[in-house]
């Protein structure tokens, strides 16, 4: 959680102590109870909270509507749960604390394993070294429970379930004496087998020490024993750390400055094939890659690139780069050519079913079947961005909002990511399978009013497919006359033009979920004009006016 | 004399015509369905595969009038694109991707999902290219058109001229593409090398009358056919190798709501004699 909450810190752009407020999350003095919810089954439950909300009594897995009645007058601030961040940033800080150990890993969902063996004399001995990281984590905004012991499993129990903020055992020798407190839940247990135990009275750790091991093992199976002698010291357990990548860069220095724009290409190309080849060794491929000129007396000359997809194509490559060199300004001349690899991503050989994270469809599958397709469709953008520019290549990302403008999402090619994009996709072809109709989407159902001047009255039947073709940027504002308050227009005057509505078709409703904020209710109705044209208009709820949001065209 | 002279002509012109829509352009280019049984009837079958198709959109004002044909705001015709970028997505047999380029022809992304439940694959294959300039667009169209990765490609071709548009066609030719331009209706005029040219108008500004509503005294059940769903007049304004003058050249498509494709208007195609002009045509060519 805390790692949530020092993200939705970072974005209001608040200090670490204060916490954003209800609502749009950034104004209020008061510290405000955070909710990160999930939705299961159409119901969004809490997926975990803020201390301050775990104070009042505010659990995982309680309904959204239980928890905010819970925290009836507290500041809230609810946000969508992202398990994928929450990794991410766990990664992000497990790299952080590679200045406290040479061997880190991740312990997902919220904590680190840092191997700090022969670290301890650099801090000034172990309790100087757990402190200093305490400290650290202070800094940044995470205060953190902190344990040293000889076993991962001993310094994980004192961690999350010691009474002490700092714990340090030095001797293997204390460490029975450390655990016996310690609830049974502190020997990583599932849960099935803490309810087995609780079953015969075991809760302590303690009490567990006591029992013969035989009978242990026949009653509660190896993995319990297993789990004991872990923490004892009794059976070994290692940690996979995140291993810190070398950098994938090669470089090459001239005996003198070198002007000859030539010399200079031939040096990039032979270093890209090279640096191509290291990385075919590291199985990736590069799909950023800065150059950088060093040259004499003055500043060195960087371009870099950034491609859709992660390839080892040099003659791809090459297309891109030898455009950019020949407009690199060469000073007095180039003493040392430098190729880096500002981001490599792991690629396999190409088989069904592989390709760039956004050409994936939502189930996760590539969108090619062939397997050098992803590469094909990945060298024409590449050109294209590199000509029109990154924003200029888009896809289309479709989220669940029932605003019309919201609907859809356009993203750079280049900043697709694959799980976001599955995950929205996925959620918006269940809301296209319902229908597309929810609590932001009440359709009035009302038929539109039959007034005179040719209006025919038609049910309202809003489906997933009645949306326009064209949606404008910004609804204009329009001029309507409607025979009865809050009815279907009858006549209208838009850009310049005005005449009676020839048919009109609605009204559906729209609005924007509660919990993202209230904003004004839209009645929305399909109205073809005199000329023919047919526009997608809406009444505001708030001001009443009428504006054109979209055509069919 | 001459007249009898200029009549044998044309009909040796024509009798060439019908051999090449018979034989040497099937074998030649495939066509493609169009999925508008008048307008395929029509073309011999469908659209050629391997060529530059362009479609001139509506003006602001009224049809006819002289605002739809100076310069100013314009439509392009989204849904008709959208419809034939399925078509070429349903035939390619490996998966493509469809580029659209150019901000006048990007459709609301909802429109790219078909039917209930959706049908996502246009959505989920399509590439947005936004060019600044018409320079840019014509480099784009080429590009995207000449990768093996594209099955089509819809571009805004505002600007291009006789020479930008026979290189596109070129390609498509090549590539065996379609290629499918949408242009401003005051560019009508402008040269180009387009194998069929289209211009998409809306229909009659006033409420359709019954007798196009309603085939025959009774509703019809077809799809589209209900006049009460947005609808377009299509006309063929040049298709190399057809003399136009010949068949029906003009249709009436509607949006059809429940699949998000657009449908002939059944009632006013059969209004509009393409019945009748199909029948020509087999006749001509049998």
């Amino acid at each position: 959680m805390r790692l949530a909450e020092r993200r939705l810190r970072r974005r209001s752009g608040r200090p670490p102590g204060e916490a954003p407020a209800s609502g749009d999350g950034v104004a209020g003095s008061h510290p405000a109870a955070i909710l990160l919810v999930s939705t299961q089954r159409g119901a969004q439950a809490v997926a975990c909270c803020s201390e301050q909300a775990s104070r009042e009594g505010v659990r995982a897995g309680m309904t959204l509507a239980h928890a905010r009645a819970v925290l009836k007058d507290a500041r809230v601030h609810i946000e969508e749960f992202d398990a994928e961040e929450d990794a991410l940033s766990l990664q992000r800080l497990a790299r952080w604390a590679l200045r406290f150990a040479p061997a880190v890993a991740a312990d997902a969902p919220d904590g680190l394993l840092l191997d700090v063996s022969g670290c301890e004399r650099l801090f000034g001995g172990l309790a100087a070294h757990v402190r200093a990281a305490a400290a650290a984590m202070d800094r940044i905004g995470l205060p953190a429970r902190l344990a040293a012991a000889p076993t991962i499993g001993c310094a994980w129990a004192l961690a999350r379930y010691g009474d002490s903020r700092l714990a340090i055992i030095e001797s293997r020798a204390s460490i029975r004496a450390a655990l016996a407190p310690l609830p049974v839940h502190a020997l990583r247990l599932e849960a099935s087998m803490i309810a087995a135990l609780a079953d015969v009275g075991v809760r302590f750790v303690g009490e567990l020490l006591r029992l013969p091991r035989g009978e242990l093992a026949t009653r509660f199976g190896a993995l319990l024993l297993r789990r004991v002698d872990q923490a004892l010291g009794d059976a070994e357990e290692t940690i996979r750390p995140i291993m810190p990548a070398r950098p994938l860069e090669a470089s090459r220095q001239f005996d003198g400055p070198v002007k000859r724009i030539e010399v200079i290409e031939l040096t990039v190309s032979e270093l890209l094939a090279s640096l191509l080849a290291e990385a075919e060794r590291r199985d990736c491929g590069v799909r950023g890659l800065e150059i950088e000129l060093r040259r004499v007396d003055v500043a060195p000359v960087r371009t870099s690139l950034t491609l859709t997809y992660p390839t080892r194509d040099e003659r791809h490559l090459w297309r891109i780069i030898q455009p950019r060199i020949e407009r690199l300004h060469l000073g007095y001349g180039v003493e040392e050519v430098h190729l880096r690899a500002t981001a490599a991503e792991r690629v396999r050989p190409m088989q069904p079913g592989l390709g760039a994270d956004w050409m994936l469809t939502p189930s996760g599958e590539s969108l090619y079947d062939d397997g050098g397709g992803a590469e094909l469709l990945g060298a024409l953008l590449d050109q294209m961005i590199e000509q029109l520019g990154r924003e200029a290549v888009s896809r289309v990302e479709a989220v669940e909002s029932h605003l019309p403008e919201k609907a859809f999402v356009r993203t750079p090619v280049s900043d697709a990511r694959k799980a976001r994009a599955v995950r929205r996709r996925s959620t918006i072809r269940r809301t296209l399978k319902r229908g597309g109709t929810s609590a932001g989407n009440a359709g009035a159902g009302g038929a539109a009013a039959a007034g005179g001047s040719g209006v025919t009255a038609m049910v309202a039947s809003a489906g997933p497919a009645d949306r326009p073709s064209c949606l404008y940027e910004k609804p204009e504002p329009a001029e309507v006359i409607a025979l009865v308050p809050e009815g279907p227009p009858i006549w209208l005057q838009w850009r310049g033009a005005s005449g009676t509505v020839a048919l009109c078709r609605g009204p559906e409703r729209i609005a924007a979920p509660w919990w993202q904020g209230a904003s004004g209710a839209r009645d929305y109705y399909e109205v073809r004009d005199e000329s023919g044209r047919w526009l997608w208009m809406f009444r505001a709820h708030e001001t009443g006016g009428w504006f054109v949001h979209g055509e069919w065209v | 004399m001459l007249l009898d002279k200029i009549r044998a002509i044309e009909q040796r012109y024509a009798s060439m015509v019908s051999t090449a829509d018979a034989c040497g352009r099937e074998s030649v280019d495939r066509l493609t369905p169009t999925g508008w049984s008048a307008v395929d009837a029509v073309l011999g079958g469908g659209l050629v595969d391997s060529g530059l198709h362009e479609w001139f959109g509506a003006g602001e004002g009224c049809e006819g009038s002289a605002a739809s044909s100076r310069r100013g705001r314009w439509t392009a015709p989204v849904c008709l694109m959208v419809h034939l970028a399925w078509r070429a997505m349903d035939r390619s047999v490996s998966p493509r991707w469809a580029v659209w380029i150019g901000q006048a022809c990007f459709p609301y992304p909802r429109v790219l999902v078909r039917g209930d439940p959706g049908d996502m694959r246009l959505l989920d294959r399509s590439v947005f290219v936004a060019p600044k300039s018409a320079a840019d667009r014509l480099w784009a169209v080429d590009l995207a058109v000449r990768s093996p990765s594209s099955s089509v490609v819809i571009a805004d071709g505002g600007g291009f001229n006789m020479a930008a548009t026979r290189r596109l066609h070129l390609a498509a030719r090549r590539e065996h593409k379609w290629i499918l331009l949408v242009r401003p209706p005051w560019e009508l005029g402008v040269l180009s090398a387009a194998h069929s040219r289209w211009r998409v108008s809306r229909p009659l500004g006033e409420t359709l009358p019954e007798a196009m509503l309603f085939d025959g005294g009774e509703e019809s059940s077809e799809p589209g056919a209900s006049g009460m769903n947005p609808s377009w007049r299509v006309a063929l304004l040049r298709y190399k190798g057809l003399q136009l003058e010949k068949v029906r050249s003009e249709w009436a498509l509607e949006w059809h709501r429940g699949e998000g494709a657009v449908d002939l208007s059944a009632p006013l195609a059969r209004a509009a004699g393409g019945e009748a002009a199909a029948a020509s045509i087999r006749a001509a060519a049998g």
